[in-house]
């Protein structure tokens, strides 16, 4: 697998190319953006990678971002929300990070269909994984943050 | 024209239509289905003149719906519309059928550049 240098270079440039297209957002650094604290709702989307390299990929935004992302991506007005579309517009972010991700991956290499979680004050967790990076942006005063997480010794 | 959009997120079939619209295509009548099983019951019931299919799907994924249209003698010109582009996944696409291979995310350009051969707007 690249360098973790490397692989933050990938991910800079693919999580602010997926924005930037998909929703027309130019999407900022940001190292000052915590992870979103135990109080305020926000949403996990998730995909992992199984084959010659085992692990995960993670966008995690407040459900507030969320809701911005699917209005966004279906057109809609931002104050009505529509969780099935909320879950969906998030899944797709996450599926196409993680995929663009998967190819930089030695082959061969799998991407699971995305997963969605909600709430307030959760953590999420692959056993067995350590957390390879976590990047960090910022759009409009909100934080976005991809993780990257390893399993296994194929690291 | 009839174009068949299929892919399981409702907003990436929304976006890729968005984008047909975009690319000159919004002439064409657009049609949706959420995996490979709805694409063949949609299929049946009207035939498409060309196929957008995501790869990565439930019930049955975008590969194992083109290599079921070509084994039936089903020749609808196809491409995938896909986060995960790589070359052993493209070259498994063109060995399967597919005409082209248009990587997430993408620009209406991308969809003019792969759609020129194939449907005229």
């Amino acid at each position: 697998m690249n360098s973790v240098e490397t692989i933050d270079t990938q991910i800079v440039d693919i999580t602010r190319t997926v924005f930037e297209s998909m929703l027309g957002w130019n999407i900022t650094d940001s190292e000052a953006a915590g992870e979103a604290d135990g109080t305020e709702p926000h949403m996990t989307g998730l995909v992992t990678v199984t084959g010659n390299w085992e692990g995960a990929v993670s966008l995690v935004v407040s459900r507030k971002l969320a809701v911005q992302i699917a209005a966004a991506m279906f057109g809609s007005d931002p104050t009505c929300e529509v969780e099935e579309e909320i879950c969906d517009a998030l899944g797709e972010m996450a599926n196409m990070i993680g995929g663009n991700f998967k190819s930089t991956l030695e082959p061969p290499v799998q991407l699971s269909l995305p997963s969605v979680t909600k709430g307030v004050g959760y953590e999420t967790f692959i056993p067995g994984s350590t957390k390879i990076i976590s990047v960090h942006f910022e759009h409009e005063g909100e934080a976005i943050v991809v993780t990257i997480v390893s399993r296994g010794s194929s690291d | 024209m009839n174009i068949l959009v299929v892919d399981d997120s409702k907003a990436m079939r929304m976006i890729v239509m968005r984008t047909l619209r975009q690319a000159g295509y919004g002439d064409h009548t657009m049609v949706e289905a959420g995996n490979g099983v709805e694409a063949l019951e949609s299929i049946k019931a009207g035939p498409p003149d060309l196929i957008l299919c995501d790869w990565n799907m439930p019930e049955m994924n975008g590969i194992e719906l083109l290599k079921n249209l070509r084994g039936s003698g089903n020749e609808v010109p196809f491409g995938f519309v896909t986060s995960e582009g790589n070359p052993q996944m493209k070259n498994a696409a063109t060995e399967a059928g597919a005409l082209f291979m248009i990587t997430k995310p993408f620009t209406v350009d991308a969809f003019k550049d792969a759609l020129s051969t194939v449907v005229v707007c």
